[in-house]
């Protein structure tokens, strides 16, 4: 109450975000939580309201908690469309027709991840799995490809089939971030992510850099990228994707692209999978039939 | 005038500044309150709106965990919400712990904002750490993890709860404790600016009376006197004791009334002396136009009997010899003639008339004649009184008193004593002709600027004016026997003396000759004494 001796209820009511225009066509993508949820929202937000003013469509991004979650809608076309990891568009792209659209490239020019696997220094864990018998293992999501298929790939390399059992404890953590900071505070030996989020994470604790070491580096495969669903105009596709790939040249573009921490789109195609399609095939998952579990 | 309109104006503008300092004060103040009284409403609106959204995110929560909802869109926008709204309330608090402004109007204000500070910061911590629960328990799949962070969760939603509900509960109080002391405030506010508006109007109306009256009234007192000096009292002052501009032009106008008196006293002076002057010179102008006029009847009489003279002069040349002859042979004629002859009579008639021709051609012969014109020292009063000494024992005078005003030191004349005692011989036998009844002949002398005037003044018939005029020119006479040449002879003698003779009669009253003679023959043209004296006179 105090406040209002400087505040007028203009300032405090200009606070609040001014209306929207009135726009018919709805454009609804999803995005999983990867690393903070709050912050993730706040990123592709700015990103939401530039798609909004160029296609002239109510652009929103919503939350789901998990691939599984977002098969469903893609399923009942509640959502157009979704940030997906490499593996989920992989995987879906088996079940439901999907058109990768593009996909954002960081400041130091990558558009694309590695999965990595770590651990603490001193854990005496090597790049040789067969030292990780009976360690604990903090992954990410059975449907990412740093997080899940590149540790249980790179074990099958060692000869290693039973992945489950070659752990004492694997544990999910929901999030790139959530994963590497398990291993980091010591609830997992072992923990594998995206390295673009382990740099990230290490490079904002600078204290995790010297107490952590990569074992393990999987391919490169394409970042989370915008695809939409199949049956989509493919006017508006090609108007998304041309948009997409020119905000860059824009003022506004390029403040929406700064707070997903990109500098421009890029195209994405859907041979550039064809790599991860091959190493699930040697993880001993079969695409098909991969069901997309959702958390409960 | 400027001054007192500048000084009253300045005045006014002041007492209206005053009062509009006082009413815009008092207006904000009830303006301040009506805002502190809306910001209050929005602010617990506010932490009402923050207690919706925790208890949304908390009930979210419980549907996520429970599998109702795979959607966290609106778990995410409720806790994002919540946090702005925390932020945006926890950073306009914070810095306001030393703000005097905050409190003139809140007790305790430091006590009240550090206990609120310290609550927020609990919130705030909560909030954080209930972010990063909500966050990794979404998507965790490990359901120990899961449990353990979802409790967390719940048990800081709930006392996130719990401390907003406080903090709103101190601020609906404070909102009540406000609302009782703005109404007093707002009444009191009400109420001065009643009164300074009430004042402000009285005070302007008084000192616009007050400068209207210090304008009109010297004015007034201006346009009177300047009435008064305007119907010609040049005596009146105006009387201003302002040093403004009216009593410089009060000053100003007395001294250009002084002036205007001055002016007119000199200008009355002017006039006197120019209407003397005037009536001087129409005097002048009418002695002037008289003496011309009378100079130009001598000039004609002169000329006129200058003309009878050459006439009367040939005339009598060859009426004398015949008349002779027959006042001879009459007289021989009848000495030769007895004594009862019946024409004797007729005889002595024509001799008797022959003589009265005769003399009146010896009249003419000596009006026409040059006389032998022979000057002398000659005192006047010693021939006046020879002449009278022949008069006055004549049998007419016995009934005429004769009075003599002679000049004692009367100045002796140049002139011909012979003609001038036939001068007043003459004059004086008119006198006592016009007096058949008896009368008073005065005589008198005296001494002028340039020679003496000797006035014969009789109480006689008179002249009547027409004849005036005619009384010497030669031949002119009333007298039944009379030749008509006496005056002009008389008139003839005067002028060759260069002296000037007047008459003055009235009818029944009488006739006054006055005769002017200069001094001296060498003065005599300048002696001019006479001649500018009119006939009138």
């Amino acid at each position: 109450m105090l406040i209002s001796c400087d505040n007028t209820p203009q300032r405090i009511e200009s606070y609040k975000q001014g209306p929207g225009k009135i726009r018919e066509q709805n454009f609804t993508i999803a995005i999983l939580p990867e690393q903070n949820v709050f912050e993730q929202k706040k990123r592709y937000r700015p990103l939401a309201e530039y798609l909004s003013n160029t296609l002239n469509s109510n652009v929103k991004i919503k939350l789901l908690d998990s691939y599984g979650a977002v098969d469903n809608e893609i399923k009942n076309k509640t959502i157009d469309g979704a940030f997906f990891g490499s593996l989920n568009y992989v995987l879906e792209k088996e079940k439901n027709k999907l058109e990768p659209i593009a996909r954002p490239v960081e400041p130091n020019g990558r558009s694309q991840y590695r999965g990595i696997i770590f651990t603490r220094k001193g854990s005496g864990l090597t790049e040789n799995a067969a030292s990780w018998k009976g360690k604990s293992i903090a992954l990410v999501h059975e449907e990412t490809t740093a997080g899940y298929i590149f540790p249980r790939w790179y074990l099958r390399r060692y000869g290693i089939w039973n992945f489950e059992s070659h752990f004492r404890r694997i544990i999910f953590t929901g999030s790139h971030d959530a994963a590497i900071l398990a291993v980091y505070k010591g609830h997992a030996a072992l923990g594998a992510a995206k390295d673009i989020v382990y740099e990230k994470v290490l490079s904002e604790n600078p204290a995790i850099r010297d107490d952590m070491v990569i074992v393990a580096k999987s391919i490169e495969v394409p970042s989370n990228s915008l695809c939409v669903r199949g049956d989509m105009k493919p006017a508006f596709r090609e108007m998304l994707k041309k948009v997409l790939l020119s905000m860059h040249t824009t003022a506004e573009g390029k403040h929406a692209l700064i707070a997903l921490n990109a500098v421009r789109f890029t195209e994405t195609t859907d041979s550039e999978f064809h790599a991860l399609r091959e190493m699930t095939r040697e993880a001993g998952i079969d695409a098909k039939a991969y069901h997309l579990r959702d958390r409960r | 005038v400027k001054k007192k309109l500048i000084m009253g104006l300045g005045l006014v503008l002041l007492l209206f500044t005053v009062a509009a300092v006082v009413v815009v004060k008092n207006l904000d103040t009830i303006m301040l309150n009506q805002k502190i009284s809306s910001e209050q409403d929005i602010i617990i609106g506010k932490y009402n709106e923050m207690l919706f959204q925790m208890k949304g995110a908390q009930a979210e929560l419980y549907r996520h965990q429970a599998g109702y909802t795979r959607n966290i869109d609106d778990l995410v926008n409720y806790i994002e919400t919540f946090d702005e709204n925390m932020s945006f309330l926890s950073g306009s608090y914070a810095g306001r712990l030393s703000d005097v402004a905050c409190m003139q109007c809140h007790e305790k204000i430091e006590e009240r904002l550090t206990s609120l500070a310290a609550i927020f910061a609990e919130i705030n911590s909560l909030i954080r750490d209930y972010k990063g629960n909500v966050s990794i328990l979404i998507t965790s799949s490990d359901a120990s993890q899961t449990k353990a962070l979802e409790d967390a969760a719940t048990t800081r939603g709930n006392s996130i709860i719990q401390k907003l509900g406080q903090v709103r509960h101190a601020a609906d109080k404070m909102r009540g404790e406000i609302r009782n002391k703005r109404s007093a405030l707002i009444e009191r506010s009400r109420h001065i600016i009643f009164v300074s508006i009430f004042l402000t109007i009285t005070l302007s109306a008084l000192i616009f009376f007050l400068v209207i009256r210090g304008i009109t009234s010297p004015i007034n007192s201006l346009i009177a006197g300047i009435q008064t000096i305007a119907s010609g009292d040049f005596s009146r002052r105006v009387e201003v004791k302002e040093k403004d501009e009216i009593g410089f032009m009060a000053g100003a106008f007395n001294d250009m009334t002084a002036r205007l008196s001055a002016m007119n006293e000199e200008k009355d002076s002017l006039l006197r002396a120019l209407q003397g002057f005037n009536e001087e010179l129409e005097k002048k102008v009418e002695e002037a136009t008289e003496k011309l006029r009378l100079t130009q009847e001598s000039m004609a009489r002169a000329e006129t009997l200058s003309a009878v003279g050459t006439l009367a002069a040939g005339v009598s040349h060859e009426i004398s010899t015949p008349l002779n002859s027959i006042i001879g042979f009459t007289q021989i004629v009848l000495s030769e003639m007895e004594e009862n002859n019946p024409s004797k009579g007729d005889l002595q008639i024509i001799a008797q008339e022959a003589g009265r021709c005769k003399k009146i051609v010896q009249g003419l012969l000596t009006f026409a004649r040059s006389h032998v014109h022979e000057e002398s020292q000659t005192d006047v009063n010693a021939l006046l009184g020879e002449t009278l000494l022949l008069i006055e024992y004549q049998p007419s005078m016995r009934r005429i008193t004769i009075e003599r005003n002679m000049e004692q030191a009367l100045n002796p004349v140049e002139a011909d004593p012979l003609q001038l005692k036939q001068v007043f011989l003459n004059i004086i036998l008119n006198a006592v002709q016009a007096m058949p009844e008896g009368g008073r002949l005065t005589v008198s002398t005296r001494n002028t600027g340039g020679g003496i005037e000797v006035s014969v003044e009789d109480t006689g018939v008179g002249i009547p004016s027409e004849e005036g005029k005619r009384i010497f020119q030669p031949f002119y006479t009333t007298k039944k026997d009379g030749t008509g040449l006496g005056l002009s002879i008389s008139y003839g003698i005067i002028k060759e003396h260069e002296g000037e003779i007047f008459v003055e009669s009235e009818v029944e009253k009488g006739t006054t000759f006055r005769i002017l003679l200069p001094v001296r023959g060498k003065e005599r043209t300048k002696a001019t004494g006479p001649s500018l004296r009119s006939a009138g006179e």
